[in-house]
């Protein structure tokens, strides 16, 4: 890499200086290979995931008792298809389960207008399993922008924001939505984003309106969550593609995420090869300098 | 005077949303935000078309002008074009699935936009693993015990690395070694994310937020200085 | 929701500090240290070694759009603009917001405009490029297409963070980021010369300029840390007696009177 006749470096220096191409194609065959050869995965779930799927099961059971007014739940398809891998098998995990225990939702997007397209697209794939209907088993709102201070006006008066329906349709002509007054109808609102939009559902909707919140995020921004969790803010989390093979787990199904935990799998044990080379040639570099420094002196 | 104006309306502006936080109950004050959200929901609107003129006028000047790469500003005034034209027959016409603006919305949209977003994603698996290698140096004790975390919380993470610990499990509800199922990799591995990574988050959280609430009083009081806000 | 009585007084006592020391200062009463920020100092040599190399610098503002982190990545850019316009050299600013973007704009112009070199300024340098990973996209062909001899990244950033900054350490390009957002830090730092942590970013508006004000305002938000801090070790205390002393008068005093 700096010119140097790869012959004249020592093990440990070649160690450190492994070409980035190598790197990349060993990234590239390890990832390909459960394409081809379907690596089944058992996942331990974890307890933040769990909660949210208990929550969900929750809601079906006050539905399915009539504990109340029927409860509804908003997923906020803040994500793009950059962002697909990790947050589409998220979302049709979590509308697997609402079909399958009969909770109805309404689908929208406060950031991007790119969320509620995909999200319906996968409502309708799954809508066909369980004979489910638009309009009268989910609602797509599609995109409106917000930010700050308009969920204090979306909080207080959903109707006043939302006029239409994705399709056009006026909102109070959908049926489902005759028994949806407002925004506090909803018991949960899961938000699945590849960035920090989940910041304006807790910090500006939640203390207005008192839904409970489950996130589905990228790996990268799920650290961040983790105080909200322990505050109560957040009820679960499913944290990127292993998240949602773990509650594709809890649903009993292979979906998406299951079969891409292969590749993570793979990849992940990968880098840690890497690191574990890199720093024995760093290693033994420096015992080697320290070795000729003695022998200098 | 210009600046004087734009003082006493930020001032307001920033005055209304504070009372109506501070004031108690639903007073004239909390009856208004509605309609001042949808006002601000207008003026976002109409903020995203000086997007979309930005970019026909910059694109469209290299166009006409002939400068260096005019074929690419060209391909992009298309492609605005033909997707805007696109969306908009097949959501005005009501066309049903596997009519012809369908298909063509479909070829678009599902094999050129998709791919395209999520092929710039899929770079970062490569430039994490080569950005990992190149970067991470056992230098230090602190490096190491970092070291030791990372790849713990990796292979917590993944079914391979639960499985070298799962047979621990089954000490449960042994009276004398149910600590042992406590040392998975996975229960680790949440153990540090929850309580030390969340200590850390938060932390930065409490640091942040005051940062933020500092430079909203020097916004919303007109005290921010600087090259820029100075002649504001 | 409104405010709680203990919200009220807690806002009080945050503000107080802030405002106190911002009057301080700008009645000139007391001298305020600010360490140095390495990453901020960075940002002369790296628009000196572009001067050096008569290669433009970029500027990228991520994601930023208007709110405090774009509103202190736009202060930021005024600074390395003027810099930039003093050795006449390009600078390239991708924006990633509309609603940003005619302020980026307006700041780059201004820049120029101060140093009586309105002339060399190129309201196409400042690009508006909408999209998460389009964005990405479009900064590294940038970065590669124009060779750019400096990069900085201020604002708020998201999984795009690390093309940018390997794009920029493929080039060669001197690069200095900074970011509140702390899930980017690590990539920055991995792929960038300086790096900005935290309120640094915040902080760097006072920095830059010295202004008295924003130098008050940063020494307030510090005593602001210090009540919190405090508090959080009181809560921990009185958290540490109400588990052994569930009962005690004194011990739910203080959680009663925050939760009221």
């Amino acid at each position: 890499m700096n010119g140097e006749a790869p012959s004249r470096m020592a093990w440990y220096d070649r160690l450190q200086k492994i070409d980035p191409r190598i790197i990349y194609l060993v990234v590239f065959v390890l990832v390909s290979i459960p394409f081809f050869v379907p690596i089944p995965v058992k996942m331990e779930v974890s307890p933040v995931v769990k909660k949210l799927y208990d929550k969900v099961e929750q809601i079906a059971e006050d539905n399915k008792r009539k504990k109340g007014p029927e409860k509804f739940v908003l997923l906020a398809m803040d994500w793009s298809p950059s962002v697909k891998a990790e947050n589409q098998p998220q979302t049709a995990a979590m509308i697997e389960h609402l079909f399958r225990r009969g909770v109805r939702f309404a689908i929208m997007s406060h950031l991007l207008p790119e969320g509620p397209m995909m999200a319906e697209r996968i409502a309708e794939h799954i809508a066909k399993k369980y004979n489910k209907r638009y309009g009268v088993d989910w609602v797509n709102f599609g995109f409106r922008q917000m930010r700050f201070a308009d969920y204090m006006a979306f909080v207080r008066d959903m109707y006043a924001i939302i006029s239409k329906d994705y399709r056009g349709t006026p909102i109070r002509d959908v049926p489902m939505m005759k028994n949806i007054r407002g925004l506090r109808d909803f018991a949960l609102v899961f938000d699945v984003t590849g960035s920090g939009a989940y910041a304006d559902w807790v910090y500006y909707a939640q203390p207005e309106a008192h839904f409970d919140i489950g996130v589905g995020v990228t790996a990268i921004i799920g650290p961040s969550i983790r105080p909200l969790i322990d505050a109560g803010q957040v009820v679960g989390m499913m944290e990127g593609l292993s998240g949602a093979a773990q509650y594709e787990q809890l649903l009993n199904i292979r979906g998406q995420a299951s079969r891409g935990m292969g590749s993570q799998n793979l990849a992940h044990l990968w880098v840690i090869v890497a690191l574990i080379l890199g720093n024995i040639g760093y290693i033994a570099s420096r015992r080697r300098e320290k070795k000729l420094k003695k022998e200098l002196k | 005077m210009r600046r004087n104006i734009i003082i006493i309306l930020t001032f307001v502006g920033g005055l209304y949303y504070f009372l109506e936080f501070v004031l108690p109950g639903e007073t004239g004050i909390s009856k208004l935000i509605v309609e001042i959200g949808k006002v601000t929901l207008a003026i976002g609107a109409c903020a995203f078309l000086l997007g979309v003129i930005n970019l026909l006028r910059l694109h469209g000047t290299r166009v006409v002008l002939r400068r260096s790469g005019w074929h690419n500003s060209a391909a992009l005034i298309v492609a605005l074009f033909v997707m805007l034209i696109v969306h908009l027959v097949r959501y005005y016409s009501h066309a049903a699935e596997g009519d012809a603006v369908w298909r063509i919305y479909n070829l678009l949209w599902d094999n050129m936009r998709v791919p395209l977003d999520s092929t710039i994603f899929s770079l970062l698996a490569f430039y994490i693993v080569s950005a990992a290698y190149r970067s991470f140096r056992i230098k230090s004790g602190e490096a190491a015990v970092m070291m030791a975390a990372a790849v713990v919380v990796m292979l917590g993470q993944i079914p391979t690395g639960q499985e070298v610990t799962l047979w621990l499990k089954g000490y449960e509800n042994d009276p004398g070694l149910w600590w042992l199922s406590r040392i998975r990799v996975d229960t680790i591995r949440e153990w540090l994310m929850q309580y030390w990574n969340g200590a850390a988050q938060r932390g930065i959280i409490f640091g942040a937020a005051i940062g933020g609430l500092a430079m909203s009083l020097r916004i919303w009081l007109s005290l921010e200085r600087g090259s820029f806000f100075d002649r504001q | 929701m409104h405010a709680t009585y203990t919200m009220l007084i807690l806002t009080a006592v945050f503000s107080a500090p802030i405002v106190l020391y911002i009057l301080r200062a700008r009645a000139g009463k007391g001298e305020i240290y600010i360490r140095p920020i390495a990453g901020l100092s960075a940002i002369d040599e790296a628009v000196g070694r572009a001067t050096e190399m008569g290669r433009p610098v970029l500027y990228s503002t991520g994601l930023s759009y208007l709110s405090i982190e774009g509103l202190c990545a736009v202060a930021i850019l005024s600074h390395v603009a003027r810099l930039a316009a003093k050795y006449d050299l390009r600078i390239i600013v991708p924006v990633n917001s509309y609603l940003l973007y005619p302020i980026a704009e307006e700041a780059v112009r201004e820049a120029y405009a101060d140093v009586g070199k309105l002339d060399l300024f190129k309201a196409e340098d400042v690009i508006f490029i909408p999209g998460q990973f389009p964005y990405a996209a479009g900064v590294v062909g940038i970065m590669h297409r124009e060779r750019v001899a400096a990069t900085f990244f201020f604002g708020y950033f998201a999984a795009e963070s690390l093309i940018l900054a390997e794009a920029g350490s493929q080039v060669g390009a001197i690069q200095v980021a900074g970011t509140p957002d702390i899930l980017q830090i690590p990539f920055f730092i991995t792929a960038c010369d300086y790096t900005i942590i935290g309120e640094e970013f915040y902080a760097a508006t006072a920095y830059l300029t010295h202004e008295p004000t924003m130098i008050g305002s940063l020494r307030g938000q510090d005593i602001g840390k210090m009540i919190l801090a405090t508090l959080t070790i009181l809560l921990l205390v009185f958290g540490l007696l109400m588990a052994f002393a569930p009962k005690t008068f004194f011990s739910n005093w203080l959680l009663d009177l925050l939760l009221r």
